[in-house]
């Protein structure tokens, strides 16, 4: 199943690294060139390196496209003052009052400047979905599960039964249903719980027998957990927490670029990384197989993030 | 014990707190940063997975054992089996009367989690991982940890009627939620249904609940109600049932 | 190499203890088999000994457990995890990993074994276990010994030097069950592993190990020489077969899933009063061609005749009064909270006066206490509940799939009673099974699916 890649050398974290650096770039430029070449290059790198492109990425395409002409309608759909503007398209201004405050204005004028305007927030969005398309689709997410910090691990363990197991439930069901109308009754909510109870039953039952295969083979043996640990532990996300929304309450009010603010910003994912490190530090874990960061990757990275300096000061517009 | 509670208490409505400024943002914001608001977004976008990341840790990190942990994962997987069979007719929404039946049964950190695992495990699976889904995770696990805090009845259908009542709630919240989420991007800057920096929480208000009705979206919201409540009243009792006996036999502990 | 000493067990659901006073000692390498009823405790005493109980079923334990002269008493399943590996009764459920070699090499990353003796290990389980063609393979692919195999070296991996194995070869056919074995006999013989095997299909486990433990009923357990149960088979001589007009008659059947045959043109004429068994290894469509006679099933080609009637031309409802099936899970058919709701519900869904299920199930199995949880019943009580709910339709014909599976000697006997009775009072019964002692002891005819497939 997962064979169809090729030449995908690449640290699966490497793409969804990339994939973050092009959201910020795309969140930053002001114009439509970067936009485009991050769409381009995105588009280019799944058409070279995954047999299937056009299948893997039509619904991140499709869905690129319909924010895109969402974006554009809304554009058209909600008046948007356009004085000393040249009008492109003059539709009738209609007014409707919802009883809630002001009467929202619809349709009315349309000018070029808010046509391109809203070209550029919607391709902004469409290139952000584009990204994260790419990169889950050169580096399944599921593959990520195994990079996950440590302290995540156990929710990543969750996650990779719940995906083992979901595709197995419509077998699980089919075969079900079709004992279900043995019993004579297939209509109704009692058909509804003819069907869902034994799934669920099984389900559940088998869940318990996982939890035991997993508790033999030594899953949940954390190092014990010191009280003056836990208690740091929960001190630290707690700081990070509150840091956040301190940071967030001045974002709000004082801008993103002050000091007070970039330092609160800063502190709480410092905090995040020291509760991960703490909480990573008692399991006694390790991992086959992890993929180490290569020159390619190194090679990548660095151009992704030339490319997002560039954009932000206006050198690419 | 009582410190513990303390702490998970503050911890829990902390990161709600936090969560909830990180969606409702353009009600709040000042007139001065309306250029730096690009910034301002992407800041947001790195945040929530940041406290999304801390709240797992938190609920999960050496508190979470083996058999709670395959009770999550099997019953995540079906529920995104579940929501891939809703998916698609405008509105329903199956996915969270298994999360608010199973919160209410195990508690509100199984509630979190199982809220952040089916949204995330169903977007693996049919694709749709995107900037939002750490926003849709953390509304659900809001609502997930909202249903394990709900009162606990003697009378059957006092429980029954209380999910109910719960699910209608949760499912207007988490559509207000996730339209909040996208009213910045989607409608822009300069309507009268955009939010205005500096404007004030009701002015930005009003404007908010504007577009949400003009877009459709409590139509959304109302189909989640409806689809979320008739399924609690189908299967809760039986799953009630199901749930404690499985828990009973384990010793599955609430957390 | 283990020792029990003085073990009691009683679940917290449940008053009677499953095991009362145990004292028992294993030596290295040695290969011993747990036999007993179903439901008498087998599984109780392997979990006993890898700590599951009481950690992940609460009751009360008293007693000592020691392992490798360590007391582990006290410990949980995961703290002595590389001491002991144990492989669940099916082992389908006990993945964690989508690909095989992901799966080996989680054991040992909760251990925190270093990568490359991770690799090393991997590499000399997978070659002493036969799986070494498979370590790239996505374990959904894998065949049900090959994935027995894989569960095998999962719990070996990280150099236990103990393997508890529940029921290892239930849901496998006979050559793949006798593969699996032989693999066993040969890691105790050859590289000194303490085996302990629960099973209840004694015939082929008999001759390979080295000693037996019997778990009664009553919760006491006896260590012994390997001796063969007591119960004789009379193979019933195949051609007794009752001239009337078949009521059940099979002509030209074949079946294709995606294409592909499963089998081509099954003739078959079963006459009434007449049990007949459909065998065959797994795969070969035997529940395909259960569920084809009874309606609901895919037919390629050919007809399917029951009095006369295709059920396949009837509306689902009509049919159940023509073709009663017991489906291979019998739980499948379970969804209410007590016994009593699902004998009422089985009245009403099929017009019975009330009570008639009852009656059926009591001339089944005895009473069984109505308020009890259809899951906690035993496999014996399950299958005699969802039977029941069928028989109550009337229908003339029977159709049975794997109905032995989960079921001890004396489940196995009052099974085949009670379907010699039926067939005495006139039902068509056709069963798919591979246990052969089972179709030996009560079948008057048996169909082999698998040779005529290509």
């Amino acid at each position: 199943m997962n064979q169809k890649r090729m030449g995908n050398e690449l640290h699966p974290v490497t793409w969804w690294t990339l994939a973050l650096i092009a959201i910020a770039t795309a969140v930053i430029s002001r114009s439509v060139a970067p936009l485009l070449i991050i769409g381009i290059a995105s588009l280019v790198s799944v058409m070279l390196l995954e047999k299937n492109w056009a299948r893997s990425i039509r619904l991140y395409a499709t869905l690129a496209a319909v924010v895109l002409l969402t974006r554009l309608a809304f554009r058209v759909l909600f008046n948007f003052a356009s004085a000393n503007q040249d009008i492109a398209l003059q539709l009738p201004l209609l007014e409707i009052d919802l009883g809630l405050g002001n009467p929202v204005h619809l349709l009315g004028s349309l000018s070029y400047a808010a046509i391109d305007a809203a070209i550029v927030d919607g391709l902004r969005l469409a290139v952000i979905i584009l990204a994260i398309g790419v990169a889950s689709t050169l580096a399944k997410p599921s593959q990520l599960l195994k990079y996950t910090p440590a302290a995540v691990y156990e929710i990543a363990t969750a996650v990779t039964i719940a995906i083992n197991l979901a595709p197995q439930l419509s077998t699980s069901i089919q075969r079900v249903k079709q004992a279900a109308a043995l019993r004579g009754r297939s209509h109704g909510l009692g058909a509804m719980r003819s069907l869902t109870i034994p799934v669920l039953e099984d389900a559940l039952e088998n869940s318990m027998h996982l939890a035991a295969s997993m508790a033999t083979r030594g899953f949940g043996r954390t190092g014990e957990t010191s009280l003056a640990k836990s208690l740091w532990l929960r001190t630290f996300s707690l700081t990070s927490v509150a840091l956040t929304i301190i940071a967030t309450y001045l974002i709000l009010t004082l801008g993103l670029f002050n000091g007070a603010c970039i330092a609160a910003l800063t502190l709480s994912l410092v905090f995040s990384v020291l509760v991960l490190r703490i909480s990573d530090s008692q399991k006694i874990r390790t991992a086959l197989n992890r993929k180490k960061l290569g020159m390619q990757d190194v090679l990548l990275l660095t151009i992704g993030v030339a490319f997002f300096y560039a954009v932000s000061r206006g050198w690419i517009a | 014990m009582q410190t513990n509670l303390i702490q998970r208490f503050s911890f829990v409505s902390l990161i709600t707190l936090a969560a909830l400024l990180l969606f409702s943002w353009p009600l709040f914001i000042s007139a001065q940063n309306q250029s730096e608001i690009q910034f301002a977004q992407l800041a947001f976008i790195i945040l929530m997975p940041a406290i999304l990341i801390l709240t797992i840790t938190e609920f999960t990190s050496g508190r979470i054992d083996s058999r709670q942990l395959a009770m999550l994962g099997v019953l995540t997987a079906v529920n995104a089996f579940i929501r891939m069979l809703g998916a698609g007719a405008a509105g329903v929404e199956t996915a969270f009367f298994l999360i608010i039946v199973s919160a209410y049964v195990f508690g509100s950190g199984f509630g979190f989690l199982m809220g952040t695992c089916s949204l995330l495990v169903s977007a693996l699976i049919t694709g749709g991982v995107g900037p939002w889904l750490p926003f849709q995770m953390m509304a659900a696990g809001i609502i997930g940890v909202g249903a394990g805090l709900l009162p606990k009845s003697k009378r059957i259908w006092l429980q029954i009627g209380l999910m109910i009542l719960y699910g209608v709630i949760g499912a207007y919240v988490y559509g207000a939620l996730m339209t909040l989420w996208n009213w910045p991007f989607l409608a822009g800057v300069g309507s009268d249904v955009s939010y205005v920096a500096g404007a004030g929480v009701v002015e930005n208000l009003v404007r908010f609940l504007n577009y949400e009705i003009l877009t459709g979206g409590l139509v959304w919201d109302t189909g989640r109600a409806i689809t979320t409540s008739i399924l609690i009243t189908v299967t809760a009792p039986a799953l009630l049932t199901t749930l404690r006996r499985a828990a009973n036999r384990a010793g599955i502990k609430k957390f | 190499m283990i020792q029990l000493r003085g073990v009691s067990f009683s679940y917290s659901h449940a008053d009677a203890a499953v095991l009362k006073r145990v004292n028992l000692n294993f030596a290295p390498g040695e290969f011993s088999l747990i036999a007993g009823a179903t439901g008498s405790g087998k599984t109780t005493l392997l979990k006993a000994i890898n700590r599951l109980v009481p950690s992940f079923s609460p009751g009360t334990f008293l007693g000592e457990v020691v392992i490798n002269q360590i007391d582990v008493t006290n410990q949980n399943p995961q703290k002595i995890a590389e001491l002991v590996g144990y492989v669940p009764q099916s082992p389908d459920e006990s993945f964690v990993a989508q690909n095989v070699i992901d799966e080996l090499a989680f054991g040992m990353e909760q251990l925190g074994i270093a990568p490359n003796e991770m690799q090393q290990r991997i590499e000399s389980i997978a070659s002493r276990v036969g799986i070494t063609h498979l370590l790239c393979r996505e374990i959904a692919t894998l065949s049900g010994g090959e994935k027995q195999r894989l569960a095998i070296a999962a719990s070996l991996v990280a150099g236990q030097r103990v393997l508890l194995l529940d029921e290892p070869t239930s849901s496998l056919d006979s050559t793949v069950a006798s593969e699996v074995l032989a693999l066993l006999k040969e890691l105790s013989a050859l590289h000194g592993i303490t085996i302990l095997i629960a099973e209840h299909r004694l015939e082929r486990v008999l001759k390979l190990v080295d000693s037996m433990v019997t778990v009664h009923a009553d919760g006491s357990v006896i260590k012994g020489p390997v001796q063969a149960p007591t119960t004789t088979f009379v193979p019933v001589s195949k051609n007794t077969l009752k001239q009337e007009t078949p009521s059940v008659e099979i002509e030209h059947l074949s079946i294709e899933f995606d294409g592909e045959t499963v089998f081509r043109d099954l003739n078959l004429k079963l006459s009434r009063g007449s049990i007949t068994a459909l065998m065959g290894p797994n795969g070969s469509g035997k529940s395909s061609c259960l569920w084809a006679i009874q309606g609901s099933g895919v037919r390629s080609a050919g007809s399917v005749l029951v009095n006369g009637i295709d059920p396949a031309s009837l509306k689902a409802k009509d049919r159940l009064a023509l073709v009663a099936k017991v489906p291979q899970r019998a739980t499948d058919l379970l969804f209410l909270n007590a016994v009593s709701a699902e004998l009422y519900e089985s009245d009403a869904a099929s017009g019975a006066a009330a009570g008639s299920t009852a009656k059926i199930l009591e001339s089944l199995i005895g009473r069984i206490d109505p308020s009890l949880h259809p899951r906690d019943l035993s496999a014996g009580q399950k299958l005699a509940l969802v039977l029941a709910s069928q028989l109550v339709k009337d229908a003339p014909v029977l159709l049975l799939d794997e109905p032995t599976q989960g079921l001890d000697y004396v489940a196995k006997d009052h099974l085949a009673n009670q379907l010699k009775r039926l067939a005495a009072a006139g039902k068509t019964i056709l069963l798919a099974s591979h246990d052969e002692e089972f179709v030996s002891l009560v079948c008057d005819q048996v169909i082999s699916l698998g040779q005529n497939a290509n």
